[in-house]
């Protein structure tokens, strides 16, 4: 399957004259990428999948596809498979007959339908399932027969929007896998719409992280979780501590009861303020080491492989994941030391606001 | 409990009582309407299906009935789609007025009708009889369609569209499908109020464009002759079949279908 790139340019979507749905998005989406958007509900991240599908119509900006500008063209022109979260499937039609309807679009003869309605199964696993009427089908294999419908034409991109969101949690990690072999069998460019950071961490090459309309930040998923770079998309994926601060320059960073941190430095101002962000899990026990600081325990979660412990340190709110059986003696009320390196703090300059 | 189930049996049973009477009366040969029939024949029958004065109203009802659920359907989906997919200046008052129909007293519809009618020379014409039983179809089929429209997956569209049908062929090959047991159902229900209207067809229709109602009752205040009692029989089978063959075609669908068994929509 050819694989395509996608750029959208300070794409805007208004649909009142209140806050826009989608608020001057730009990206660059290189062929065979899979490319999750990540947001909250109400963060954009539909709205823009929809323009380039070509539901809606952005109200300025542009959309490429292969080069070639796509948003004036309409939707059924665009060569783009799109799978739905609730999968809208034609009920009337077998399985066979919705796979095969984009190729009866297209006028394809009888027998290269058959065989490609075959292969599309074949490659989602449902080959046996073509009499079958979607009714007559688990959530599950719906998801694979809409699945198999939006890749049997050779579509240049294909827009998932949710898919798996209707989908128990077995079911949901199978189905990550399946369409990972997927996306990598075909090679096709891949734009995956969802709220769930988890399934965005695990499956994407790139992850946009969506707010307000606009994109926080677009980076690998390992990036985007150490190197965070706005305080939103810090708070949003993964657990965290963010700790507002004041820098002090030379890499020193004060936090009020706290005292002075170390943690590298980025050439800011003094006195510019910083969140940071130490993630719950860099931090250990001090052991021999010499504490960073000394945590009074609220409360201790366990996890079983892991205890999450909620305190404070001074008056800032702390979380720290101990793993292993050194964390089976947390206790609530308990002081425990604590250890973490500099180079494990990252140092979000403070938003515009 | 039990003498609730008594009382809906006892219920049920009154209105069925009257079918309990025509029915058995309809084979009567007696000469003039009498309950219960001193004797038995198929006379009455005989004399309805070759009588050009019976048979005429009925042909003429059949087609006044097709004609009314075409254009019924022609107004109604559109009127529908208008309804619940857009937004639009007078969109409640546009509800209402298809609504209007199915709460003004039919005798006043027929009187504003016979005079309004009489005018644009409509009366005892098939077209102002299809016209009215049209206006009559309107209401319930609005009903019926935007009701079915309300609950229909937007996306199914979308998914239509992205597979590369076109507006149109979206329409012939998705949407209607989906919709066709709402479309049935409308079309159904605009059959049967034409079917059965009684007062406005005694107000416009003429001699050589009576309804089979129209005949009924002329000839009811007329002789009182036996055969209405084989006619509204005849009119009632033919109702009970139409309601009843929606169900016959979904079963027969069903029990043909296969062995993992139809999850019928």
């Amino acid at each position: 399957m050819p694989a395509r790139s996608l750029s959208l340019h300070h794409v805007v979507k208004r649909y009142d004259n209140l806050q826009p749905a989608v608020d001057g998005v730009s990206l660059q989406i290189e062929p065979g990428e899979f490319v999750s958007f990540l947001g909250p509900s109400g963060s954009g991240k539909t709205t823009t999948l929809m323009m380039i599908a070509g539901f809606q119509q952005p109200t300025s900006g542009d959309i490429h596809l292969a080069g070639r500008t796509i948003d004036k063209m309409p939707a059924h022109a665009r060569n783009i498979g799109v799978v739905f979260q609730n999968y809208a499937l034609f009920p009337h039609m077998s399985v066979a007959d919705n796979v095969g309807f984009p190729l009866r679009m297209r006028g394809l003869g009888k027998a290269e339908k058959h065989r490609k309605v075959g292969a599309a199964l074949e490659m989602v696993g449902l080959g046996a399932l073509a009499a079958r009427k979607p009714a007559q089908l688990s959530g599950g294999q719906q998801q694979r027969v809409a699945l198999a419908r939006a890749l049997v034409f050779e579509p240049d991109l294909i827009l998932l929007d949710e898919p798996l969101g209707a989908l128990d949690k077995n079911m949901r990690e199978h189905m990550q896998v399946e369409l990972k072999r997927i996306h990598r069998e075909l090679g096709v460019t891949m734009v995956y719409v969802t709220h769930d950071q988890t399934e965005a961490m695990t499956m994407s090459d790139r992850i946009a992280v969506f707010n307000q309309g606009r994109i926080e930040q677009i980076a690998a998923p390992q990036d985007m979780y150490l190197r965070p770079a706005t305080r939103f998309v810090a708070s949003f994926i993964g657990d965290n501590n963010l700790i507002s601060a004041t820098a002090l320059g030379a890499g020193r960073y004060s936090v009020a009861e706290l005292g002075p941190l170390q943690a590298c430095d980025l050439a800011l101002a003094d006195g510019s303020p910083v969140d940071l962000l130490l993630r719950p899990e860099m931090i250990r026990l001090a052991g021999d080491q010499p504490p960073c600081a000394t945590l009074r325990i609220d409360s201790a979660v366990n996890y079983g492989d892991s205890v999450l412990a909620i305190g404070r340190v001074g008056a800032t709110p702390l979380r720290v994941r101990i793993p292993g059986p050194q964390a089976r003696d947390l206790r609530a009320g308990q002081e425990v030391p604590l250890h973490w390196h500099a180079s494990d703090i990252h140092v979000i300059p403070a938003a515009r606001a | 409990m039990k003498s609730l189930k008594t009382l809906a049996v006892l219920i049920a049973l009154f209105i069925a009582v009257p079918l309990f009477i025509v029915v058995p009366m309809s084979f009567s040969a007696n000469a003039s309407l009498q309950f219960p029939p001193s004797a038995y024949w198929w006379g009455n029958y005989q004399h309805f299906f070759s009588d050009i004065n019976w048979m005429q109203p009925l042909f003429n009802s059949l087609y006044i009935g097709l004609a009314t659920t075409l254009l019924t359907l022609a107004l109604a989906i559109p009127a529908s789609f208008a309804l619940v997919r857009h937004y639009f200046i007078g969109r409640t008052a546009l509800n209402l007025l298809l609504m209007l129909p199915m709460i003004v007293p039919q005798i006043v519809m027929a009187l504003g009708y016979y005079l309004y009618f009489g005018r644009l020379h409509l009366t005892q014409s098939f077209t102002g009889i299809i016209i009215v039983h049209t206006c009559l179809g309107i209401p319930v089929a609005t009903l019926i369609l935007t009701a079915a429209l309300r609950s229909f997956d937007a996306n199914l569209e979308h998914a239509a569209h992205s597979l590369g049908a076109p507006a149109l062929t979206t329409f012939w090959l998705v949407t209607l499908p989906v919709l066709r047991p709402a479309v049935l159902v409308a079309g159904l229900f605009a059959f049967i109020q034409s079917f059965d209207e009684t007062v406005i067809a005694v107000f416009i229709s003429g001699r050589d464009t009576a309804t089979l109602p129209r005949q009924m009752f002329n000839s009811f205040r007329m002789e009182a002759d036996p055969v209405i009692s084989a006619a509204s029989s005849f009119l009632f089978i033919l109702v009970l079949a139409a309601l009843l063959l929606p169900l016959a075609v979904r079963l027969t669908r069903r029990s043909s279908g296969s062995a993992a068994g139809h999850l019928a929509r």
